[in-house]
């Protein structure tokens, strides 16, 4: 067990340590003195690795690194460092360093100076496997071919497309559940949050773009999965452990239980609410509270659920509703489901109104309220998570090409993966183009110029992502 | 052996050792053995062969396409077991450990009141083993059938019109640049904040939920929904009370207790209030918390009498139930505190309690009347009390004497002739704490006139001199001389024994008047009779200084 958590902490420290090193390789070079001595210190913790366990192997998985099957943990303090070699690693192609044995300094500096040489290279994963084939100790491998475009990855995109519309179609059944008074087992809910946990992990991205896809006619049951896996794509940012992350999903997926207690009338009355009306669509925040402490017994779930249910609404500064006499510090669940929340509700259609906004649109309406209504810090972690231009966002190239935003960029935000669905001639396409990719001088091959309403076009999002 | 055999041997122990982890202790040998085994098994089976890989389905287990094993039964099916939960492969890898194995065992040994909200898929995720690894079909869990393809039909039915398109593609030309954002990476600060939200809000916060509760409260009028927030409250009651939150409990009891007594609470809020502290003393809440009792060493008797101060009287009938099932002499006698303390607010309650058929419980309710100290009460006890248990009747005659319930010297006189010696004895004592001149002539009655008192043992007559002696008075001194005086040729040794006692007795009275006839049998041949009045001498001499 001592051995298992000192190699958790060797994983953790290498990654930290390799990554600063590049950072200061691309910088200076690597002979000088300061790389030199860090090289040193990660000599030192790869050996000490490697004679605990014989072996040691890092593996690239998605946007997280695996140590021997297990996903190395994602300490805060090294946030940023974890992304950037992650970044890195992607652009390479490279998916695993194996240290087959103890390495000394001239190995790690033959890794260093191809992997930094690779970023130039057309065949980068080929030109760092030509360079270290030579070491006896050290190995790399390619990121694996079911991880990376193809087969493997499009079979998990299907698997997480279909648990998806399963938990949609769980939410549903909840909620007609919830209103005919009967029992709710949680199981079935956490068994879909614990897959989706899973899958943020490995297709973020791709998660998260499922949430752009709007069902007007079943918006409460998607408007629950929607905000669940937002919040969980927001909880993993901000370095919640996979049990936390899957309360905070179950918790999410059960924040607007109260609607079930409001008139059907109301809930599809497309025109303006009177304010008798809207007073009663206020008390869904209680009435959530209600459903959930008489939906089984109270345990701490039950309890967070409803108090996140209640404080949903509740902004920072206290305003909001449900009107409170006492002062309420929100819980940091209920933070993060409200800016979700508002988020999936402003870019969806509604009997309302039948149009949602434009997802930068409505990202630019949470800013507005950053620091009164929202938490800065908060936001700013959902704005790189969702990017500045956030997928469903429709975008015009100085390419001249027409494109719906469908894959955000962890690491630039505003250089997203585009499905472009217009060319240069304004002809209907659908192809792929990746703005974060540079000519070989450097310079950015193509940037978003304009945006517009894809809801003013009838562009169906669904068309593209699915 | 054959691959499938092997597994097929393998899961023989599997299911083995299973039934061992639900009979037997971790520390019990039986279990140590049937895990050695089954690692020994899978050891054999990484050695020969490889990875164990098994296939589920609903009545059949497979290995490499050939079954290993098979059960039509609907309990203690193994595949059944797996297959429900949706599990459809299970990957035993060659570096799996043995606490793996017994971690895996543990899992799915559990029954669903261990599992509660979870399932086996749900905690083999959790512990997320690093050597044995699941497949599941989430599918099991969809609620409508084909729900996926008919919203991904419905999704895609309308694909987008070229003239739309074209039409966003022209207005794209005349449409507003983007603005350039800035957005600051996430600062190390940042992160520090969140991490100490994370590690403030990691814990329940029950005191939210209460304030959340009490919120509700004051924004309704309507009486069924009053009575749904007080149904909730109740059950968060005795969450609290399961798991020990005294803290939480008490606070939340304060302030339903504070405002179910503040006058300007409306009058429905104030009942469902009511309701709720009514619950908190009801015999199931109590119950729930006699192991948190019973079973620490470490309970503060000062958080269990704030919480007790906010309870109704009802909640005194529970406690008397629940002193009747503690295991502990130490939680018990927390609890005779507790209700001699709540036993004043409603005496009746108490009293009521001494009908039960427990001579322990109707003892310790006694007791606690005897630590009230109301008179009229205890008088009420000596009546209602029908046990016929020595050692209750032995506590009604303490009680009568420490109390000092002169009234009741009739019962003590009783007392003084019960069948058991505890019992008189006790009643000599209690008689000795009343110092009544009804209670003197009475115990000189018995020795006088009763035949049996010279043939009591040694111990019993000498309480009643010892006692007597308490009144210092002439006659009494008088009375016990006598003794010393006269000379009997039958039943010597019992007589020798009384005379002893009187001289015992008169030594405890210091009277130097009575040295002369105790010095003339200090060389008494009768060693009792000589050690009692070498003792008497000694302490009148004392006495006179």
């Amino acid at each position: 067990m001592a051995e298992k958590d000192n190699i958790e902490t060797y994983s953790t420290d290498i990654i930290h340590s390799l990554a600063v090193i590049l950072r200061t390789a691309e910088l200076h070079d690597s002979s000088n003195d300061a790389v030199i001595s860090q090289m040193e210190k990660l000599v030192s913790l790869i050996n000490r690795a490697v004679s605990d366990a014989g072996s040691f192997r890092i593996d690239l998985i998605g946007d997280f690194f695996f140590e021997n099957n297990a996903r190395i943990k994602y300490p805060l303090k090294y946030h940023q460092h974890f992304e950037s070699l992650a970044e890195r690693f992607k652009q390479r192609n490279l998916g695993a360093v194996v240290f087959k044995d103890e390495i000394a300094l001239e190995d790690v500096k033959t890794f260093l100076d191809a992997f930094i040489a690779a970023e130039k290279s057309e065949t980068p994963f080929e030109a760092i496997q030509d360079a270290v084939s030579r070491l006896a100790a050290l190995d790399v491998e390619s990121v694996k071919s079911g991880m990376k475009e193809g087969s493997g990855q499009e079979q998990l995109r299907r698997v997480i497309k279909k648990t998806y519309f399963n938990a949609v179609s769980l939410s549903k059944g909840i909620m007609d559940k919830i209103r005919a008074k009967e029992t709710v087992s949680v199981k079935k809910t956490r068994r879909i949050v614990q897959s989706l946990v899973d899958f943020i992990s490995e297709e973020e991205q791709f998660l998260i773009g499922m949430t752009a896809i709007k069902s007007y006619d079943e918006y409460t049951y998607h408007h629950s999965v929607n905000v669940s896996i937002l919040a969980l794509a927001l909880g993993q940012r901000l370095g919640l452990s996979k049990k936390e992350l899957t309360e905070l999903g179950i918790v999410a997926f059960f924040h607007d239980s109260g609607k079930v207690e409001l008139p059907n009338e109301l809930l599809n009355k497309t025109g303006a609410f009177s304010d008798e009306e809207f007073a009663l669509v206020k008390k869904h925040a209680t009435y959530g509270v209600k459903a959930l402490l008489n939906l089984k017994e109270i345990d701490p779930l039950v309890i967070r659920s409803a108090i996140v249910a209640f404080e949903h609404h509740l902004n920072c500064d206290c305003s909001g509703y449900p009107r409170v006499k006492m002062s309420f510090d929100l819980d940091i669940y209920s933070e993060i489901i409200s800016i979700a929340d508002r988020y999936d509700a402003m870019t969806s259609a509604r009997v309302y109104r039948k149009k949602g906004l434009p997802p930068d649109a409505a990202l630019g309406i949470l800013l507005k309220d950053s620091g009164s209504k929202i938490g800065p810090v908060m936001l700013n972690f959902f704005i790189m998570m969702v990017g500045l231009f956030p997928v469903g966002t429709l975008v015009f190239l100085d390419s001249k090409e027409l494109g719906l935003v469908c894959e955000g960029n962890t690491e630039l935000v505003d250089r997203p993966k585009v499905r472009i669905i217009a060319n240069g001639d304004g002809l209907k396409k659908n192809y792929l183009v990746d703005l974060s990719e540079k000519t070989t001088d450097g310079q950015f091959k193509k940037s978003i110029i304009k945006r517009l309403d894809p809801n003013m076009y009838d562009i169906n999002i669904a068309e593209y992502l699915l | 052996m054959k691959q499938t055999n092997l597994i097929g041997d393998f899961l023989q122990s599997l299911l083995n050792a299973k039934k061992m982890v639900n009979l037997y202790q971790k520390n019990n040998p039986m279990y140590t053995k049937a895990i050695d085994n089954l690692f020994a098994k899978a050891t054999d089976i990484f050695q020969q062969t490889g990875d164990i890989v098994i296939q589920i389905e609903p009545q059949a287990l497979f290995a490499g396409g050939e079954q290993v094993y098979g059960s039509k039964e609907q309990h203690d099916n193994f595949a059944f077991l797996f297959f429900k939960e949706g599990l459809r492969e299970l990957n035993f890898k060659r570096d799996v450990t043995k606490e793996e194995l017994e971690d895996f065992l543990g899992i799915i040994s559990m029954d669903d009141k261990e599992l509660r909200d979870n399932d086996i898929v749900s905690l083999l995720w959790d512990r997320n083993f690093q050597s044995i690894k699941h497949t599941v079909d989430d599918g099991v869990f969809a609620e409508e059938d084909g729900y996926e393809s008919q919203a991904t039909k419905q999704a895609l039915e309308q694909t987008t019109p070229q003239d739309k398109i074209m039409e966003a593609y022209n207005d794209a030309f005349a449409a507003e640049d983007v603005m350039r954002l800035e957005i600051e990476p996430p600062s190390e600060s940042d992160f520090e904040d969140v991490r100490i939200r994370l590690e403030r809000d990691s814990e329940i916060k029950l005191y939210k939920i209460i304030n959340i509760l009490f919120e509700l409260f004051w924004q309704t009028r309507d009486k069924d929904e009053l009575g749904v927030y007080a149904s909730i409250m109740k059950s968060l009651v005795v969450f609290l009370v399961h798991n020990g939150n005294m803290e939480n409990l008490i606070d939340l009891l304060k302030k339903i207790s504070i405002t179910a007594n503040d006058e300007e609470t409306p009058a429905e809020t104030r009942a469902s209030l009511k309701e709720v502290l009514h619950h908190a003393g009801s015999p199931d809440t109590i119950k729930a918390m006699g192991p948190l009792i019973d079973n620490r060493t470490d309970v503060d008797e000062e958080i269990l009498n704030d919480f007790t101060s906010y309870l109704e009287n009802n909640a005194i009938q529970s406690f008397i139930m629940l002193l009747g099932e503690l295991k502990n002499y130490a939680s018990r006698k927390i609890l005779i505190h507790i209700l001699t303390d709540m036993g004043r607010r409603d005496i009746n309650v108490l009293l009521g309690g001494l009908d039960d058929k427990r001579w322990y419980l109707v003892r310790n309710i006694i007791l606690i009347i005897k630590q009230i100290g109301d008179i009229e009460a205890a008088q009420k006890m000596i009546t209602k009390v029908r046990h016929t248990d020595t050692r209750v009747k032995t506590e009604v005659m303490k009680t009568i004497g420490d109390l000092k319930i002169t009234q009741a010297t009739s019962f003590l006189e009783q007392g003084l002739n019960a069948d058991e010696q505890q019992v008189r004895i006790a009643a000599v004592r209690a008689m000795g704490h009343l110092r009544s001149e009804k209670a003197k002539q009475a115990l000189i009655q018995q020795i006088k006139e009763n035949k049996a008192f010279i043939d009591k043992n040694y111990d019993e007559k000498k309480c009643f001199f010892e006692v007597l002696s308490l009144w210092k008075e002439d006659d009494v001194a008088e009375f016990f001389s006598g003794f010393l005086k006269l000379k009997s040729y039958f039943s010597r040794k019992k007589f020798t024994e009384t005379m002893a006692c009187a001289a015992y007795a008169l030594g405890r009275m210091g009277n130097g008047d009575y040295l002369p006839l105790l010095k003339k049998h200090e060389r008494a041949s009768d060693p009792v009779l000589k050690e009692n009045v070498r003792i008497a001498i000694r302490s009148v001499s004392r006495e006179r200084g």
